[in-house]
């Protein structure tokens, strides 16, 4: 995982030595797809948990009189370890209940992915249609605005947002996407480019389909597994960025919860206490790690060509 | 070879200039003024007044813009809004910080990927390979921030090792580097492992064992050079996503570097300040996509020499 | 036409003995013979030409020579005697210095055969580095001389062009020069002009041919092309699934051949033997490694098939002086 969120198209893939018809390949290697498809059922499985834990957080963030659950301080019941004193995980140093914190602060971070997701694919697949499909001057325009962004540090194009509106969540979800629509956009005006020269688009206009509906509805459904694949990419990247920038005191500000900030915040009780500080920092490299698992092997069924570095 | 070189270059000054537009503009519409974090009123209001006709900005913005570009390409971007301090002075002391752990990153990084990834390719499905797998998985694994505090709980906290953050010797970079190069490490080895693997596949490789060398010299020479064009191309995405992390690396460490003096003049809205550091960076980073670009053409002789590959 | 070569070159003891030599693939869970108890001898001077289809086990009995076998493969058992010593038993370093030194092989695909990152002087003057203590000055020396040799024009300036700006004929012979360069005594040529163009391929042939002459050099040469060899071998032994069925002079198998697959493979060639309009072709596949009959590898393929043929495994067996035949069956060669 990488909070430079670039993406790389290239053919090779590892391969092993096999002589003339001489099965070379050990035992390992054939056992790879499978182990990889089954890390990945379980990366799925796990994102699903995630996904169901941040939509609860989502929801108790968004309301009012829900927000008591991860808020409420209480001085005398700081520091509880956790299954300790009638609680789940325990408490923080202000007393607050860790295991509400960490399900809004895991709803942040997940909110904070789908929306990213959400920009970067629609600008992404609007400009990158556009070029591939209009070509001329508009597919160069595009073009270099597609090369200008893609590939800038992250976090440096964050901590610049951040300059421009305020620390927050806001300039972090827009500065991620700034970078990210790049990536989708280069992989949906190449499609788009291939699926304008097909044979059966030039049939259908024959007939009088527009030529721009054929292309669309082809498009769509050959986009899905990249969709896919680069969504649990994206999620990833706004997760591990979102919670370097919260903890430097870019991202999230107080009160809302973030695991980045938890993480932060616990650093002072670490020695004494480390559990306040191994809760979030887990969740983050256990969600990270179910993100990028399932995406690689989403990655291996549907676009093998589509690999990260 | 040329060809590709000036067009390359012109390309990345015209990206250049549309970056440093937005950055300028964006950072100067930004909410909440600079005089917010002045403290001293007296002070303030010679420094504001000074600060004001020094830097031109009660002209128009698309003027300033150019005033300041100007200042910037001549080398003089001017002074702090904080503390009225020259930003040249800031800039030298702050980027010889940053080029100190930037090369002591990259030394790290690609004197442990490189050896690493040709063995465990070399070696392969043996323990080391299992381990040096087992190290990538943990490295791309381990958010950098979340690394930072146990390695300085553990090294510094724990054991004084090392100093928890600061810079005045040479034991507070060695924390630092080591967190800045780890995911680098981690990506490095696999992509050096899966490129060596590659190549010890092709022909040329038999030909080099029938010749009798010493197997050292065909993997170390031979394979590790036609392994490097990935490892090439990598570099330039692995130099942005390392800028991009000395940003939290050296904030959390307290590295008076680039990134550091970034993040701080943000927070502190000393917008000359954040611009020449954000178009400084954002130079750097064109700058590195150009060089690996060229670099990597020229990491092939085919393409070096124009001829058409054979 | 008396055995050995044709020029006259002393024939004393043999300079390669191959014994016996068997190598196996690991597969999942069977062991499959690639090579299957391969015996031949290869004198001093003298160009045997191993023929077969591909898959036959020949490019693998030239790699297990050189103990170049790829992983997953390796040889079983089996004796290779070489001016003395078994390379079989030579230890890591030992071999070695065997390689490009005392034998050498050149490979089928120059296009990638050939390291794209080096110079082809440097690639070269590597060989003589290896094997000798001479300086670079030296051994650079060397290889423009050889390359020269070789018949590549303006050699001392073209040593420093990479391997891809050499066409497919050129490479071939920087690829010979790599082989020669320390004087070898064998040279393992495994389908040299396949990939060449059909003259480019006569001048491929008439330089090993003359380097024979001038080097006193042996010469393994592996092809599926009867024509290749008929021009420049001394002798020739047929492969078929992994094992030697016919051995003898060029001239015994060419004009008397008495295995059903030599035979096949002689019709089945244009211009050397048939005056015939079509083009014969031998019925059925070559069985797989996997399902090889216990009985006569070619029975299910063969037209002359008796009784003895499905049932039990032929011998190699003398039938006139230098001439090994594998058949229960020989007929006369019909053409």
């Amino acid at each position: 995982m990488s909070a430079g969120g670039t993406y790389e198209l290239t053919v090779g893939v590892e391969t092993e030595v096999v002589p003339d018809g001489a099965p070379g390949r050990t035992l390992g290697d054939k056992l790879a797809p499978l182990v990889a498809n089954k890390l990945a059922l379980l990366g799925g499985l796990l994102t699903i948990a995630f996904l169901v834990l941040g939509l609860v957080g989502l929801l108790i963030v968004s309301r009012q009189e829900w927000q008591h659950l991860y808020l409420d301080q209480n001085v005398r019941r700081t520091l509880i370890l956790p299954f300790e004193e009638g609680t789940f995980l325990g408490t923080d140093n202000l007393g607050r209940s860790m295991v509400w914190r960490l399900v809004a602060g895991t709803g942040i971070s997940l909110g904070a992915g789908l929306a990213v997701t959400a920009i970067s694919m629609s600008v992404g697949m609007a400009l990158g249609s556009l070029a591939g499909y209009v070509g001329g001057l508009t597919d160069r325009l595009i073009s270099a605005l597609i090369d200008l962004t893609w590939g800038f540090p992250v976090i440096l194009v964050a901590v610049i947002f951040v300059g421009m509106l305020e620390p927050g969540l806001t300039a972090v979800i827009l500065a991620i996407s700034v970078v990210n629509w790049a990536g989708y956009a280069r992989i949906v005006r190449a499609q788009t480019l291939s699926l304008k020269g097909r044979a059966f688009v030039e049939a259908a206009r024959a007939l009088g389909v527009s030529r721009w509906k054929i292309v669309l509805r082809h498009l769509i459904p050959n986009m899905l597994g990249t969709t896919l694949v680069m969504a649990s990419y994206y999620i990833a990247v706004t997760v591990i960025a979102e919670a370097g920038l919260s903890f430097i005191g870019l991202g999230a500000q107080p009160p809302t919860p973030s695991l980045g900030q938890m993480v932060s915040n616990g650093r002072s009780f670490l020695s004494k206490d480390p559990w306040i500080v191994i809760l979030p920092g887990g969740t983050i490299a256990l969600l990270v790690l179910a993100l990028n698992t399932l995406g690689d092997g989403l990655r291996d069924i549907f676009d093998p060509r589509l690999r990260r570095w | 070879m040329l060809t590709f070189i000036v067009h390359r270059t012109l390309y990345a000054i015209g990206l250049l200039f549309v970056a440093s537009v937005v950055i300028f503009y964006g950072l100067r519409v930004a909410p909440g003024e600079v005089t917010d974090v002045l403290t001293n009123p007296v002070n303030r209001i010679f420094m504001i007044e000074n600060l004001r006709e020094k830097l031109g900005l009660d002209k128009p913005l698309p003027l300033q813009y150019f005033i300041f570009m100007g200042n910037f390409l001549r080398g003089d971007p001017g002074y702090s809004l904080v503390n009225g301090e020259p930003i040249n002075e800031l800039l030298r002391s702050a980027a010889g910080y940053t080029l100190k752990l930037g090369a002591l990153s990259a030394l790290l990084t690609y004197g442990t990927a490189i050896p690493l990834g040709v063995i465990a390719a070399w070696k392969r499905n043996s323990f080391f390979d299992y381990g040096a797998n087992l190290l990538a998985v943990l490295g791309m694994g381990i958010p950098n921030f979340l690394l930072a505090i146990l390695l300085i709980q553990e090294f510094a906290v724990k054991r004084h090792w090392f100093p928890v953050a600061g810079y005045e010797s040479w034991k507070h970079i060695l924390l630092p580097a080591v967190v800045l190069s780890a995911e680098a490490i981690a990506i490095n080895l696999r992509v050096v492992r899966s490129s060596v693997l590659e190549e010890l596949n092709r022909d040329y490789v038999r030909t080099l064992y029938a010749k009798g060398l010493p197997e050292g010299k065909i993997i170390w020479v031979h394979v590790l050079r036609n392994a490097l064009p990935p490892i090439i191309a990598l570099a330039g995405v692995m130099l942005r996503t390392l800028l991009g992390y000395t940003l939290i690396v050296e904030t959390i460490f307290r590295w008076p570097g680039l990134g550091y003096q970034l993040v701080n003049s943000v927070l502190k809205r000393d917008y000359t300040v954040a611009q020449t550091l954000a178009i400084l960076l954002t130079v750097a980073v064109i700058l590195f996509n150009l060089l690996a670009d060229i670099g990597q053409q020229w990491a092939d002789p085919r393409v070096r020499q124009g001829a058409k590959t054979g | 036409m008396p055995s050995g070569p044709r020029l006259g070159v002393r024939v004393d003891t043999p300079l390669l003995t191959v014994d016996n030599l068997t190598t196996v693939i690991h597969a999942r869970r069977r062991t499959l013979r690639a090579v299957d108890r391969v015996s031949f001898t290869v004198n001093r001077g003298e160009i045997l030409g191993l023929v077969g289809e591909s898959g036959c086990g020949k490019s693998m009995t030239a790699l297990s020579l050189m103990r170049l076998l790829p992983p997953g493969a390796a040889v079983a058992e089996g004796s290779v005697r070489f001016d003395g010593r078994d390379l079989l038993r030579l230890s890591g370093g030992e071999i070695r210095k065997v390689r490009g030194n005392d034998v050498s092989m050149v490979f089928q695909e120059p296009m990638t055969a050939l390291d794209p990152a080096f110079t082809v002087g440097s690639q070269i003057a590597e060989v003589v580095r290896a094997h000798t203590k001479v300086g670079a000055e030296e051994a650079r020396t060397r290889a423009v001389a050889m390359l020269d040799r070789l018949g590549i024009p303006n050699a001392a300036r073209r040593i420093d062009d990479y391997p891809h700006q050499f066409s497919g004929g050129m490479r071939q012979r920087v690829m010979l020069a790599l082989a020669l360069v320390m004087n070898p005594k064998l040279l393992l040529a495994d389908e040299p002009t396949t990939a060449l163009d059909v003259t480019i391929q006569a001048q491929i042939l008439d330089l090993i041919a003359d380097l024979r002459r001038e080097l006193g050099l042996s010469v393994i040469l592996i092809t599926h092309n009867l024509g290749v060899v008929n021009e420049i071998a001394d002798r020739v032994a047929v492969m078929y699934a992994g094992e030697i069925v016919e051995i003898g002079t060029t001239r015994q198998i060419f004009e008397n051949p008495q295995h059903p697959y030599t035979q096949g493979l002689l019709k089945s060639m244009p211009y050397l033997v048939s005056r015939q309009a079509t083009l014969h072709v031998i019925p059925g596949r070559v069985p797989e490694l996997w399902a090889m009959p216990a009985a006569c590898r070619f029975a299910a393929r063969c037209s002359n098939r008796i009784a003895p043929c499905v049932e039990t495994h032929p011998d190699l067996a003398r039938i006139e002086t230098d001439h090994d035949l594998r058949c229960y069956n020989p007929t006369p060669f019909v053409r």
